[in-house]
């Protein structure tokens, strides 16, 4: 029985199971032959290389500047204490995770926003709507009525903006680490609805620019438009408690910003769970048909 | 000339090798799973080490080559989040010694398996505090964080590491 009370039995088993893994000679000699062998060099070389570095940096950055955001590179982050927040990755299937998890979060007035990407902000910023009035690593913990923003990511004292053409009941932001952070509105850690609709958590009707369903296809502008539409009007809530989904559903605004739900069998996940069978339909017919015209 | 802008090569070197080589190796293996990784980062870790130009507060060596280490797998770990999604997690396995008993070995893995299934910034404490054996104040230094958050996480990390370990029984 492993004692967690008793550190010291706790590093022996650690160091035990480990212990035929061990820093070879070979190793070491190969750190001093890498000192050994590596040049001295004067000014000029030396600035030659950092030219070409500079050059091959500015190249990769232009390219990933230039490119647009795919989901794969979408992150979250994990609360930071005073130190430098880290990021962690986010995946398709994860936009509902488990509760265990921590995740970086806001919350305001009984609405949660989890963290899903840095962006740069400038071009969705909105309004500023209030001010971090608490950091915490506990934030659940912290529940208020009161016109506070609480969370494990942003620092106290930062200011929190609307997304541009957003209710401020679907998505937020503020920076994190130096960046603008997108927030998402969130069910979790029993923090769901809370008397909000589907409209107002996911109020992105007039702004979508396409949505990709996972394994289906993509649906560009007005057909985009349609298609959800259907959902805001059919879809009819199951539960307030998120669940892990199998299928991503993304939706990209005219301003860039990526919103994200997931899709379980057929219950969108997002703010509370939505069963609509029609938005299904309506989406998969959509893209059949327009697959057909594009190859007549 | 070379040698007196780094102090830390020559007999130094050898002797904090030979001290904590192992620590970082298995620091490092705890924390990512894999093996080849772990000796890639112990060697970049010691040749930050060998080409370190500043001073090392006497008695803090390990502290600092820990630090290092810690820092160089969140880079790891972070720019590999697309090859864990992809090929799932490296499993992580026990490499002990021939003295190790057998009927210790399914303890140890368990304890293994569950100290890597936690959140990367709980492994990080949990690694530190029980496997490395340093004091609260000196995670804090090491991680650059307050006290209160290395207690908070740790306590945090510990249930967390529980509740696997019950899982697992």
């Amino acid at each position: 029985m492993i004692d967690l009370n008793s550190p010291e039995s706790v590093r022996e088993q650690l160091n035990s199971g480990v212990a035929g893994f061990s820093c070879r000679e070979d190793m070491r000699a190969h750190i001093i032959a890498g000192m050994d062998k590596r040049p001295v060099r004067g000014w000029i070389p030396r600035l030659g290389a950092v030219a070409a570095g500079l050059v091959v940096i500015l190249g990769i950055a232009g390219w990933f500047m230039n490119r647009p955001v795919s989901i794969s590179e979408l992150y979250t982050l994990e609360a930071g204490g005073n130190g430098p927040v880290r990021a962690w990755p986010v995946t398709e299937h994860e936009f509902v995770l488990s509760a265990e998890e921590d995740h970086a979060i806001l919350i305001h007035r009984g609405k949660l926003y989890r963290m899903m990407y840095q962006l740069d902000g400038l071009r969705a910023m909105g309004d500023s709507v209030g001010t971090v009035t608490a950091y915490s690593e506990n934030p659940y913990d912290l529940r208020t009525d009161r016109n506070d923003y609480i969370s494990n990511a942003v620092l106290k004292g930062d200011t929190v903006y609307a997304v541009e053409g957003l209710p401020v009941t679907t998505a937020l932001l503020a920076e994190v680490d130096g960046q603008m952070a997108l927030f998402q509105r969130s069910g979790e850690h029993g923090y769901g609805l809370n008397g909000d609709s589907l409209q107002d958590t996911c109020g992105v009707l007039g702004q979508i620019s396409s949505i990709t369903l996972e394994n289906v296809g993509t649906l560009n502008g007005e057909d985009a438009e349609a298609v959800m539409e259907i959902l805001m009007k059919k879809a009819r809530l199951e539960n307030a408690e998120a669940l892990p989904g199998e299928q991503s559903l993304r939706i990209t605004l005219k301003n860039g910003v990526q919103l994200e739900m997931s899709l379980s069998g057929d219950q969108l996940i997002g703010c509370g769970v939505w069963d609509c069978t029609e938005f299904l339909d309506a989406f998969r017919a959509l893209v059949a048909e327009r697959a057909g015209k594009q190859i007549v | 000339m070379q040698s007196d802008a780094r102090p830390y090569t020559g007999e130094v070197f050898d002797r904090l090798y030979a001290l904590y080589g192992n620590d970082v190796l298995r620091t490092a293996y705890y924390y990512l799973g894999e093996k080849q990784r772990a000796e890639d980062i112990c060697q970049d870790v010691f040749t930050k080490l060998f080409t370190y130009t500043g001073e090392i507060t006497p008695g803090k060596e390990k502290a600092w080559l820990i630090r290092v280490t810690i820092n160089a797998c969140r880079d790891y770990w972070r720019s590999s989040w697309a090859k864990r999604v992809i090929l799932g997690p490296p499993a992580m396995e026990l490499i002990p010694d021939e003295r190790n008993l057998l009927e210790e070995r399914e303890e140890q893995e368990q304890l293994a398996k569950a100290v890597y299934a936690l959140p990367a910034q709980f492994r990080e404490i949990i690694l530190l505090y029980y496997y490395q054996n340093f004091t609260l104040q000196e995670i804090a230094s090491i991680l650059k964080i307050s006290n209160g958050t290395v207690a908070s996480r740790l306590a945090r990390g510990r249930d967390k590491l529980e509740a696997i370990l019950n899982k697992n029984q």
